[in-house]
């Protein structure tokens, strides 16, 4: 499995991630993820337009991310979150600490 | 469903039968099937270039009788036209009619010798001599009087006609001008001119040329005639006779005719004919054999036996002649034969055109026997054909029967090894494994299917044995974790009611774990007499990390409330504890709230946890509270939580769960959904427990899931404000 990504020209990684963010996908989701920030320099934006199903395997993901680019001093951020994730991330608290954006847009211009 | 079923049972009897029978059966097949396929490729590769051999030879034979055809007519055609050249030859003509016109001058010539020499004597005078002459040269006739002769002078352009028996309009001097007088030498040249010409050169001679022909019908003109004319000198005048040489043409057309009609060949049987062009239908010329044919028009419907017998046949050779010059007909004609003319028989023949006279010299040969060679031909092609498929189906018996009295002998070589592997697998099925291995022997195959079977036999046991032995430790395993979730379980309160004793509240918990340890749990105690704390918790993950986790946090939750701090204190402090050093990024969302028995006032604060739902029983109405949404507790070190308050109406109702209960999932792996999980709080009676309320969830809950595996730990808390002294029920 490999996750989409493009790196924009500041240098930012912009990741796609698949449709259910569960137990079973996390640890393949993980892994791509920190091989894509090792292998890189920018902050990362984690595209969820096309994710619909968050769990807690899911959330730990996104917790471990945000812990390792925290430590690099570079920051996480999402954008484009269905209803059905963005309840998760309410529930969960995630939108007090994150950057949350509509569109990628957004985000980069956050990010940047 | 019959038909299937019947099918299948011929498959299972055919799959019953045992492998000699099947090889015996497949071996009988695949010989009959390589027969067959042997001999029809075989008859068909031989009737192929039968029929391309026949076709061939058609195609030669054909060939051959036209190349002959073409040789004859061309034998025949040469004779017409040689003996047309000859009749239309001067020299010819000069030959053929000379020595008779040389006698007849010399006949005339001696009559006026005669006069001359009595001239000379002096018994008569030249005049009387020349009148004599002329007198008796008047009377001379031959070919029953046709033929006659006339005297001229030398006098040119206006020659002098001295005699002429015919017409005696002519006698005197000739008049000159008239056109019909330049019909000489084929060129126009003055007719007197010439005769005097080669009078002057040669003393005698032919002169030809066009003149009109008297006739029984009356005058014909323009009949080519040639004339003999001497000098007499003594006397210069030009004696002549002519003759209309289309007589000559006729004798020689006739001496044709009866040339081609004498010609055969084919020892007598093959012959010519000649017919005209003549439209609608030609005539017949000359027909060897059917001599009454001769001289007449062929319409007979008879000859309509061209092109399939639709066409008159003497058309047909006008038509190609008439297109090509020549050309071949296929037809029927009547074959001579011992009895007579009697059989119709296809004929070929060949025509050709013999354009000055507008006759078609033809002849035809029979093509019947080609046809009969192909018949013959094609018989004994059927019968080589039949003697191969005969001696293929003979070898192929022989190979069968040698194959059979083989297979007869080597049965027992094959099967008495594998009937032995056969034993011992039963005794190995009887006995198990502890029967040992088989002794091996037989075939390759058989060998090698025994040493696979006591590989087998082997790995079976190796297999056997580990398995026991893993199997021992997983009950080991397992049995330590089940006693590690009944410890876990063990440390949440689960006597209800639990506190009788106290009518202005009620509380009831309900978990239902998944098969492995998981991370739910709940508690609930008294801080004081009238503060009531309350809590709810889910750890993400399962197994072994998870329970541990939540077993820590369980107990800090509790140290750490029994304090006397608020809520937003007690998660900060509980957060503070777990995010060190948390590696795993574990984390527990969790509801902490701390009511106030007296008041129903609530201080709460939310880790991250769903939202409860409040039911109001005075209204029936049921909705999800909007709490704090704190983040999610230990997994970010230094976070402070917000608290939280609201206050329980007597008869208010909380209702917290995890979410287990909304992310129940069905086999169509759809959730069991907040929404729903609001639903079936609003169908219920108004007065139903807390208790009862719980278990009514739990009821539906189940119902949804219906076989699916239950993937999550499944955890309520449903907790009534009653007010003081006022309890229901």
């Amino acid at each position: 499995m490999s996750l989409e990504h493009v790196i924009t020209e500041k240098g930012v990684i912009v990741i796609s991630l698949n449709d259910r963010l569960d137990a079973i996908s996390a640890p393949d989701i993980q892994r791509e993820i920190d091989k894509l920030v090792a292998d890189n320099h920018g902050s990362v934006l984690l595209d969820c337009g096309n994710t619909a199903y968050v769990s807690s395997a899911g959330l730990r993901v996104f917790i471990s991310t945000s812990k390792s680019l925290k430590a690099r001093q570079r920051k996480l951020a999402f954008c484009c979150l269905r209803e059905s994730v963005l309840e998760v991330f309410a529930i969960s608290g995630f939108t007090s600490i994150f950057d949350i954006s509509c569109t990628r847009e957004e985000g980069l211009a956050k990010i940047a | 469903m019959p038909k299937p079923a019947i099918i299948r049972m011929k498959l299972l009897k055919w799959n019953k039968l045992k492998i000699r029978t099947q090889a015996a059966f497949a071996a009988i097949a695949i010989i009959l099937l390589s027969t067959f396929v042997l001999v029809t490729i075989t008859v068909m590769a031989i009737r192929e270039k039968s029929a391309s051999d026949i076709q061939q030879y058609r195609v030669e034979e054909i060939a051959k009788k036209k190349r002959g055809l073409k040789s004859l007519v061309d034998i025949a055609y040469e004779t017409v036209d040689a003996n047309y050249r000859n009749a239309r030859d001067k020299e010819f003509l000069e030959k053929y009619y000379g020595v008779r016109l040389h006698n007849i001058i010399d006949l005339a010539e001696a009559v006026l010798k005669e006069k001359a020499a009595l001239v000379k004597e002096g018994k008569i005078t030249i005049e009387e001599a020349q009148k004599e002459a002329k007198s008796s040269l008047r009377k001379m006739r031959y070919d029953n009087g046709t033929g006659y002769l006339w005297i001229n002078d030398l006098s040119l352009p206006a020659t002098r006609m001295l005699m002429h028996p015919i017409d005696l309009s002519l006698e005197g001097p000739i008049n000159w001008k008239e056109k019909r007088w330049y019909c000489a030498d084929g060129k126009g040249r003055y007719l007197f001119e010439a005769f005097i010409d080669i009078c002057r050169r040669k003393g005698e001679g032919f002169v030809d040329y066009i003149w009109d022909k008297p006739s029984s019908e009356g005058i014909i003109h323009n009949v080519p005639k040639l004339s003999y004319v001497r000098l007499f000198k003594e006397w210069g005048w030009i004696i002549g006779t002519g003759i209309y040489v289309d007589d000559a043409m006729q004798d020689a057309m006739a001496k044709t005719i009866a040339d081609v009609k004498k010609m055969r060949y084919d020892n007598g049987s093959g012959y010519f004919w000649i017919n005209d062009t003549g439209t609608p239908f030609p005539k017949m010329i000359m027909h060897p054999t059917i001599a009454s044919l001769d001289g007449h028009v062929l319409d007979d419907p008879k000859f309509n036996c061209a092109l399939g017998k639709k066409r008159n046949l003497f058309q047909a050779f006008a038509e190609v002649c008439n297109a090509n010059g020549d050309g071949y007909v296929d037809y029927f004609w009547p074959k001579p034969t011992e009895t007579g003319l009697t059989a119709e028989k296809p004929k070929l023949s060949y025509v050709k055109l013999y354009k000055p006279l507008g006759w078609i010299i033809g002849t035809g040969v029979y093509t019947d026997g080609i046809d009969e060679a192909i018949a013959n031909k094609t018989a004994s092609m059927k019968k080589q054909i039949n003697t191969l498929i005969t001696k293929i189906a003979l070898f192929s018996a022989l190979i069968m029967l040698v194959g059979v009295v083989l297979y007869a002998a080597s049965l027992k070589t094959i099967t008495s090894p594998m009937r032995k592997l056969i034993g011992a697998m039963k005794k190995v099925g009887r006995e198990g494994l502890i029967s040992g291995k088989v002794s091996l022997g037989g075939s390759a195959e058989i060998e090698e299917l025994g040493g696979i079977f006591n590989g087998m036999l082997e790995a079976i046991s190796t297999a056997v044995r580990k398995l026991t032995e893993a199997t021992a430790a997983r009950e080991r395993i397992e049995g330590e974790l089940s006693a590690a979730r009944e410890i876990q379980m063990s440390m949440l309160p689960k006597i209800f009611p639990a506190f009788p004793h106290r009518t202005e509240f009620d509380i009831h918990a309900f978990i239902e774990p998944a098969k492995e340890v998981g991370g739910d749990f709940y508690d609930f105690f008294f801080i004081d007499d009238n503060l009531f704390c309350f809590v709810i918790g889910d750890v993400s993950g399962k197994g072994v990390p998870a329970s541990l986790f939540m077993v820590i946090t369980k107990t800090l939750h509790k140290a750490s409330a029994l304090s006397g701090v608020t809520p937003d204190v007690i998660l900060t402090e509980v957060n503070r504890e777990l995010s060190q050093n948390n590696k795993n990024d574990m984390f527990v969302t969790m509801f902490c709230g701390i009511l106030d028995t007296r008041t129903g006032e609530v201080l709460y604060a939310n880790g991250g946890h769903n939202p409860p739902l409040l039911i109001t029983r005075k209204t029936g109405e049921v909705s999800y509270m909007n709490p704090e949404h704190g983040l999610m507790v230990g997994a970010f070190e230094g976070i402070t939580y917000k608290r939280g308050r609201f206050v329980l109406a007597p008869g208010d109702i909380i209702f917290l769960y995890t979410d287990g209960v909304t992310e129940a999932m069905n086999a169509e792996e759809s959730f069991f959904s907040s929404e729903r999980l609001k639903d079936v709080l609003s169908s219920m009676k108004r007065n139903n427990s807390v208790r009862v309320i719980v278990s009514d969830v739990m009821d539906e809950v189940v119902c949804f899931a219906g076989d699916a595996t239950q993937s999550d730990d499944i955890t309520m808390m449903s907790l009534e404000f009653r007010g003081n002294g006022n309890r229901t029920n």
